[in-house]
Order: C-alpha cells, then structure tokens, then sequence
C-alpha cells in the first residue's frame, strides 16, 4: 500500500502480488494490476522467489520492491531478479549477503571501527568454548542466533550454571527457526535502549544519514512503539551526530545503496554498540519521514532507477516529533495472544498531524497465516508532548469492533509519567504490562448497553426471548446456504 | 420494562423507560447507576448516546448472535434477554458443571501440562497450543478435576474443538 502510493504519485504503474487468502486485501484493490501468486501457506507464495518473478515477467514489470518481511533481505532473492533483469528496489545482493549474517555484520562493523557489543564474532563450537567466552566478558550474557532475528533462539544467562541448558535451547531454538542453528555469545547490556540510525545511498557512491529512530517499546523482542527523535538525543544533541557517522562508516564498507537501517543498543549513558543492519525498508520509517520531511519510498524508487541521491547531509533537519504505534489484532490482557475474526467497525483517526498505514476495511477478516498486524498509525507534533498528546487524541478516535486489538495498551501508555519522561529501555512494556490493566469506565459501559438494548428490542417484548431465538434461525439458515 | 444484561459474563439489570426520543434508565449489577439518556442510530450499527450531556459513540457488531460493542476506549460483549427468562440461570448452573477447554483458533497441541484424573484450580494452565507461531497456554476455567483429554501432544486442532474437559 505504502509502495502503491508512492508509485501512483511517481505516476508509475503498478503490479500487486497476492496468495489465495488475500484476494480481497486492499492492496489487491489499490494496484493497477494484481496478480495471484500461490496459496496461503508463505512458503508457496510470499515466498517463492520463482512466482514472484513470474508475476514481474507476465505483466512486464520493471522492478521489484520488496516491501519489509519475506524476501525483503534475501540476497538470493535480489540475484536472481538482477539474473532475470529486473530491477530488486533496494541494496545490492552482495550488500545483503555481507549483512546478511549477524556476525559478519559485526565484523565489519569492527573493521569500520565502530563500537560493538563484546562477544563473540564466531558461533560458539563448544559448551567450554562458551563457558570461557562468557567468562572473559562477564556475566550476565546474552546468547543470540546467528541467522536470527524477532527474538528467536535468543536467551539471557545471568551464571555459569545456567549456561549449559540455555546454549542447547537457544540452538534447538535457532535450529528450528533459522534452519540453522549457530549461536553466539555478546555481553548484556543493562536496561538498553534500542537505537537505529536510517542511511539513504544512491548507486553512485553518495550517502546520508536521516537520523535515529528510538524503537525500545518492545513485546516479544518485537517493536510496538517507535520514535524520532530518540529521547537521549533531547539530553544529548551531539550523540545524533556521533552515532549517525558510525553508521555510515559501516554502510560504506559494502558500498551500501538504496534504504537501509543500522540498529544500535544504547545504554541509559548514551554509550551506542552497533548490532545488526536491516537491509530494506523498516515498518517505522514514517516516523522519520515525518520529521526529516523526506519521502524514503519515492527515494527507494528513484534510486533504482540510477537517479543521484540530490540530498547531502546538511539538507537534513529535524522537526519536531513522531511517534508511531502498531496496531495488532491482539489480546494484550491475554499475553499478546493473536485475535483472529472479523473486523466489524472500523473507524481510522484523522485530523491534523496524523498518519495511518493501513490494509484493512470493515468486514475483513484476519488472516491467521500472517503477522496480525492491521495498521501503523504515526503523528507528528512540534515536540514530544505534543506528539504524545496528538497520539492519545488519535488513539481515542480510533475505532474497532469485532476483534481485540492492542489500541488500549497504547492509550494507557501515553499516559504513562515514565513514558513521557523518555526513560526508555527495551524492558519497558513487560514492566508496564505488570501494571496494565483495561480502564473500566462505568459511563461508556452503560452507554455500551443501553445502544444494544436499542438494538434488540425484539428480546424485550413478550419475554420469549425472540431476539435471541431469530439469531438461532438466522443462523441455522445461514448454514443451510453454505 | 426490565431486562437482563450480561456484560463480558458479569449479569445485570437494567430497567428502562422510554419518554419521547429518550429514556430513563436504571443498571444494577455491582454498584447502581440511574440517570436521562437519548439515543439515535446514525448509521447501521452505529449509535449517539448522550448519557445525560455526555456524548458516547457506540458500535455494535453481530457476530455469530454475540453483539460486540465499542464505546470510548471499552470494548464487551454484551447479550440481551427479559428479566423473567431463565437462560441466565441456566447458564450459571452450567457453570458449575463441567468446563471444556476449547482451541480458540486452528493450531497445534505443544504440550499438555497435566494428566486425565488431575486436580487443577482455577487458572491453571492445562495445555499448550500453538497457532499463528505463538504459543498460549490455556487456563482451567474452574477448579476441579481433569475428567478427560481429548487430543495428544503434537496433534492439529480446529477452532472451537474442546481439547479437555474439567468438571
């Protein structure tokens, strides 16, 4: 969708790619073409490198982007779409395969001269091999897949003595996962905040950084809630400029091009250690879209078509703040535990200062194959108050029925004194989830009541309860029909 | 006229009486509230409550006879019956029968936590099921015994399929 809209504004054609449940997706309905590329299950559709490149030559198209998730980090994907002459909008696949893995990465990242986290640079061989590892740098640790990424095969050992089991989880973990079950061993940071840095290169040597993202409200080692600016840099200006150079030094040494994100944990003293790099697109760009004004998508797209990059550094400024929220057809009373069904209502915020990525519309249903993940909705304010009050305002326009949704969980949030006093780190939600507790609010229950006693008259005249037994044979007809 | 509210499994009453566009309205169920209200569907579903010169706007949705109801930041689920029909007591006195512990959408059996003939109470997880890549583990809704399993480890699960019952 965001992609579509970029590309109607460049006047460029575009060229949908579904699987049989998303048939009725809207960005099925919003592309000038769409084509079906395969069933459900992502591995026979989203997937499949061979279908979507069959899509690309049945309807001609020039380019491919990625979008976030599947192949967006595939460098295989990306050869074989330059192999096949059309244009992979983003890195090189060269690029991606050198930052593919996180310990290559991190080895660039030491020949750039950037600070890392202390570990290992190598999966760990041997349970003593990881015993002395662990010991040199000093506990607690983190043990973390190698392939991996979402929190997957990743766990923390605060001794020796739990050393053992945790390495053999995590790589079964990794194992099943990644297919691949290499785990390495890097020092735990205390209360880390988790920073990113957004770089923009062209194909011809040129390349800025946009700045960080703050992105340390986190369930699962998933973001929820991301930022621009961080909060740190409101205490500590020249920390931007420090942690934006060292990522373009790491960027450069793969002649990065195109959209790219550096991810830093930072601790509570703005002390940056460089983790991992995203080699596409992030889910949160709007936040720096909004303040740096730049239209990352449409810079994607020009990029690829050899355009030089007309921005330097100083063009860049930041105005004001964003914050995003995203919104998961989830239960985060229940867990996080996904929510599937039907949307009933749904109503989107509007107004000033708002922004609402989205695919979805009243009567779709969730599918329960992918990320439930409905919409990012982002505002802008002239500081970080104001954005956190245009945030509750949005949030409280924001209407859906017939699923559960995490939008509680944010308001709650913006109203929280450690949220506003920016002291994040990436603990913050499980934290705050001890306290989380829906507000009851006995006016809209009784509001919400007397609307459906509204509804149902029929139950209240006579006493048979007509309402409800007309529901029953509503139904029963209803599964005549199927 | 009187009618029985059930609210997200909480039961109340609610007295209602209608004068012109508005009414007069009386809940109890844990603490009372009484007051004025009017009421217009603006749209299918979509409701203006003005609880006294409090303006709500409420969205119903029916899904499978259940009315799913937002307001504010509140969202329940709320069913409709007359004071004097027994559904409601007959529901209670189900509650004290036994329980089944249902998938709540199509998954994968992980683990279960206890074996048949195990004494569980309430809020005990009793089993791990895995759907969209997560796993949940799910609660006994009563105290009581472990009567029967119906599903292994490792097994594939429909929504709504009872998995174990508790009595």
């Amino acid at each position: 969708m965001r992609v579509i809209r970029a590309l109607r504004e460049m006047q460029i054609p575009s060229v949908a790619v579904f699987s049989e449940v998303d048939r009725g997706a809207r960005h099925v309905q919003m592309a000038d073409e769409a084509v079906p590329i395969g069933p459900a299950a992502s591995s026979e559709s989203y997937l499949s490198g061979v279908r979507l490149l069959e899509a690309a030559q049945v309807t001609g198209a020039e380019a491919i982007h990625p979008g976030y998730g599947f192949l967006s980090e595939n460098a295989a994907f990306a050869r074989s779409c330059s192999e096949a002459g059309i244009k992979f909008i983003g890195p090189s696949w060269q690029s991606i395969e050198q930052m593919g893995s996180k310990t290559s990465a991190r080895r660039l990242a030491i020949a750039a001269g950037a600070p890392v986290v202390p570990g290992t640079e190598q999966g760990i061989g041997s349970l003593a091999e990881a015993r002395s590892v662990a010991a040199s740098i000093g506990y607690p640790v983190l043990l973390k897949a190698a392939a991996g990424g979402g929190g997957k095969g990743m766990r923390s050992v605060t001794s020796e003595a739990e050393l053992e089991s945790a390495l053999r989880s995590a790589a079964s973990e990794a194992e099943r996962a990644f297919g691949s079950g290499e785990v390495y061993i890097e020092k735990l940071i205390g209360r880390p905040r988790h920073i990113e840095v957004q770089v923009l290169g062209d194909e011809h040597g040129h390349i800025i950084h946009l700045g960080e993202r703050e992105c340390s409200i986190q369930r699962r080692h998933q973001k929820v809630v991301e930022e621009c600016p961080s909060p740190l840099m409101l205490r500590n200006p020249s920390l931007r400029q420090d942690i934006g150079e060292a990522a373009l030094r790491i960027a450069r040494r793969v002649n990065y091009a195109n959209a790219g994100t550096l991810e830093f944990l930072a601790d509570q003293d703005g002390r940056f250690y460089f983790l991992e790099m995203n080699t596409r697109l992030q889910v949160e760009h709007p936040v720096t879209e909004w303040v740096t004004g730049i239209d990352l998508v449409r810079w994607q797209i020009r990029i690829a078509a050899g355009e030089k990059l007309s921005l330097d550094q100083h063009d860049v400024q930041w105005n004001g703040s964003a914050i995003e929220c995203r919104v998961y057809a989830e239960d985060p009373a229940n867990n996080f535990f996904p929510s599937a069904g039907r949307l009933g209502h749904y109503i989107e915020p509007s107004g000033p200062g708002v922004r609402c990525d989205s695919g979805v519309y009243p009567g779709w249903t969730v599918p329960i194959e992918y990320d439930p993940l409905l919409a990012k909705l982002s505002v802008w304010g002239e500081s970080r108050p104001a954005a956190i009050q245009r945030m509750r305002r949005a949030l409280e326009e924001y209407r859906i029925s017939g699923i559960t949704t995490n939008l509680p969980l944010f308001e709650q949030l913006m109203t929280d004194p450690h949220f506003a006093a920016g002291q994040l780190h990436t603990s913050f939600l499980d934290e705050f989830m001890t306290t989380f507790a829906a507000p009851a609010d006995t006016s809209a229950l009784i509001a919400c009541v007397l609307a459906a006693a509204h509804l149902r008259p029929a139950a209240t005249n006579g006493g048979e309860e007509k309402g409800a037994v007309n529901s029953w044979r509503a139904a029963g007809r209803r599964s005549l029909l199927r | 006229m009187k009618l029985r509210v059930d609210v997200d499994g909480e039961s109340y009453s609610l007295d209602l009486e209608r004068n012109g566009s508005g009414s007069a309205y009386c809940l109890q169920g844990k603490e009372e509230s009484r007051g004025a209200a009017s009421l217009v569907e603006i749209a299918p579903g979509v409701f203006s409550v003005l609880l006294g010169h409090q303006s709500f706007t409420v969205y119903i949705f029916e899904n499978n006879g259940v009315l799913d109801v937002v307001a504010a930041s509140q969202r329940h689920t709320v069913s409709i019956a007359d004071a004097r029909d027994r559904a409601a007591g007959n529901k209670q006195a189900a509650a004290a029968g036994p329980a089944e512990i249902r998938a709540q959408m199509p998954g994968k059996v992980i683990k279960l936590l206890v074996t048949a003939g195990a004494t569980v109470h309430a809020g005990q997880g009793v089993i791990v099921v895995e759907a969209m890549k997560m796993q949940n583990e799910m609660k006994s809704p009563k105290a009581g015994v472990v009567a029967r399993i119906r599903v292994q480890e490792g097994a594939t699960v429909a929504a709504g399929e009872a998995m174990m019952v508790v009595e």
